[in-house]
């Protein structure tokens, strides 16, 4: 029994240069000239075949390897269409409209009547929501999108809500994502906006450079808003100069903990920035690390308040708590770094949520080193008993009592 | 609004079945809403891309969601000062999420059939939440192990999955490819 368009791939003993390539040797069936590929990385008794056209047998076994066919069909023994009924068609063998009603038309009159009585629902929100509800497999969104890239050959055999889940993924489950199959591959590689921003942290955070930072940068397609490095080692002045240079639209930079960064760089970068015809950065977040003179501080005060939308509003307190270096968190300033009222120096500056802290004449609000706070709740603890941690953070006397603790 | 309070509406799947909700909350919906404000009141809405099934929890869930309004609404009415207020509406925030963490146990279909429901009758909360259990399911699950559990096939050639396993290298640095042919080194 010869295998037609028998989708398998080779295994053999030998190593190919490139990959693994292994031949799957079984004499007594023909082998199809084309090979398409299977998942390669698998366990051995897991690898799947793919049958495109109805293998001819439901179990194939040699040698320690037993394939079981997905999704093959029982053998066809008999003829195709001894009668020439040409059965493969059944729609043909019924008259089409016998009492000449119309119905298809009418039908579809009747709903497409229904649906554009309703308004138009296309979302203007940045969310890759697609309005469409037939659009089973397109994950391109109503907005600046460049090209539409519904997969045209592929089957779509992605569940179809599944597009939309994908605008609440991370960096790297979106890069799994795309590797799992051609769908979701063009889904995520034919949506920018799924990129528009970016957060990067543990354990990413430890392996990017600067090279890999423009990779993933770059799937925004140049309409990257917000970019958030926690912690991320290994990125230099001049790798954050070249993401600069490539999306004018970034607004948002957040760049606590990066230790390669200098703002000897980072100030001459963002005035360079500002300085063009863009919206330029309006929120800028640089952490603890950073040793920030009075000159750096007027420089990125001047450059920041320049672009500010809403100079005169009162920005919510800033409490200290273990997501305080997280995107959403106090989004609404402009820079975090602020002169602390005890040491003077730039530092980021705590409010106390301590209902009798509140209300002082002398507020609670000081950097780190000069007021002690809990890392669970914020509040101070000057006067109370705490718990030094093993990462020595502090706990106050309630938050230690509790078992979620760091 | 109150004089609305009494109205009902029914919506009907689009396998022929039929519900009748209050107005206020079939009005969660954005699309219902318009179609009501809009395109002159109906008394039946036939949803044509939703059954029976999926319909009765979104309904459930605007039901839910339009009751814990009404309540936090009608607490901070008769709480004097904020700080009692806030006290109060927490609880209830928590039993919400405690709510809505509890509706999206449901399989892998009706979660997506939610989603899409959502999204064709703008719930937004809805939309989110759907989104956000989806979401969960794929966090921290490698390509290969995505694929087992919502059963896909991967038709990307070798070359291409070579190339973009090779992009993303630096990103998955750590895992280990499987020993499936190490046993033939």
């Amino acid at each position: 029994m010869a295998l037609d368009e028998f989708s398998f791939h080779p295994l053999s003993g030998s190593r190919s240069g490139r990959d693994l390539d292994y031949r799957f040797l079984y004499p007594s069936f023909g082998f199809a000239p084309d090979w398409d590929c299977v998942d390669m990385d698998c366990e051995a008794a897991d690898i799947d075949c793919r049958f495109n056209h109805a293998a001819q047998f439901s179990k194939i076994s040699a040698t320690d390897w037993e394939f079981v066919a997905m999704d093959c069909q029982t053998p066809n023994f008999l003829p195709d269409d001894p009668f020439e009924m040409d059965v493969s068609n059944p729609a043909r063998i019924l008259p089409h409209d016998p009492f000449e009603m119309d119905i298809q038309t009418s039908l579809n009159n009747a709903i497409s009547d229904l649906i554009c009585s309703l308004p138009n629902l296309v979302t203007t929100s940045s969310s890759p929501m697609v309005s469409d509800e037939s659009a089973a497999s397109s994950a391109s969104s109503e907005m600046e999108v460049p090209s539409s890239s519904a997969p045209v050959s592929a089957a779509s055999q992605i569940p179809e809500g599944m597009v939309y889940a994908l605008g609440y993924l991370g960096v790297k489950d979106l890069l799994s994502v795309e590797q799992v199959c051609k769908s979701l591959h063009e889904a995520v590689r034919g949506d920018p906006l799924l990129w528009m921003s970016i957060q990067i942290d543990s354990p990413l955070s430890e392996r990017i450079n600067d090279e890999t930072l423009l990779k993933v940068t770059r799937k925004a397609q140049g309409n990257l808003r917000a970019l958030s490095m926690v912690s991320c080692l290994y990125v230099t002045d001049e790798g954050l100069r070249c993401v600069l240079e490539e999306n004018p639209l970034l607004t948002k930079l957040y760049v606590p903990e990066c230790a390669r960064l200098t703002l000897d760089g980072l100030i001459p970068n963002l005035k360079s920035f500002n300085s063009r015809n863009y919206p330029g950065i309006k929120h800028l977040k640089l952490g603890r690390l950073f040793n920030i003179s009075e000159s750096h501080y007027k420089d990125l005060t001047a450059l920041l308040s320049a672009n500010s939308c809403h100079p005169s509003a009162q920005p919510k307190p800033r409490f200290y708590h273990v997501a305080r270096f997280s995107m959403t968190c106090n989004e609404d300033r402009a820079l975090d770094i602020e002169v602390c009222p005890v040491c003077k120096k730039c530092r980021l500056v705590y409010d106390c949520p301590l209902e009798s802290c509140k209300g002082k004449r002398d507020p609670c609000r000081a950097c780190e080193s000069c007021i002690l706070r809990c890392l669970l709740c914020g509040k101070c603890i000057r006067d109370s008993a705490y718990v030094e941690t093993f990462s020595l953070e502090h706990l106050c006397s309630n938050c230690c009592k509790c078992p979620s603790v760091e | 609004m109150a004089d609305n309070g009494g109205k009902k509406i029914t919506l009907k799947s689009s396998d022929g079945e039929e519900f009748e909700v209050p107005e206020v909350v079939a009005m969660e919906s954005q699309t219902i809403r318009h179609v009501i404000e809009d395109v002159c009141a109906k008394n039946s809405i036939p949803l044509l891309n939703v059954n029976s099934k999926i319909l009765s929890k979104v309904i459930e869930y605007c039901k839910k969601h339009v009751a814990a309004a009404e309540a936090a609404a009608s607490k901070a009415s008769t709480e004097e000062g904020t700080a009692a207020a806030a006290s109060v509406t927490k609880p209830s925030d928590e039993d919400l999420k405690t709510w809505d963490a509890e509706f999206v146990k449901v399989d892998k279909g009706t979660l997506f059939n939610l989603i899409l429901a959502a999204n064709y009758l703008h719930i937004p909360g809805l939309l989110d939440l759907t989104c956000q259990a989806a979401a969960d399911m794929i966090k921290g699950k490698s390509a290969k192990e995505i694929r087992k559990f919502f059963n896909l096939k991967n038709c990307i050639s070798p070359e291409e999955e070579e190339e973009i396993r090779r992009e993303n290298q630096w990103a998955f640095e750590e895992e280990k490819r499987t020993r499936a042919f190490d046993a033939y080194a």
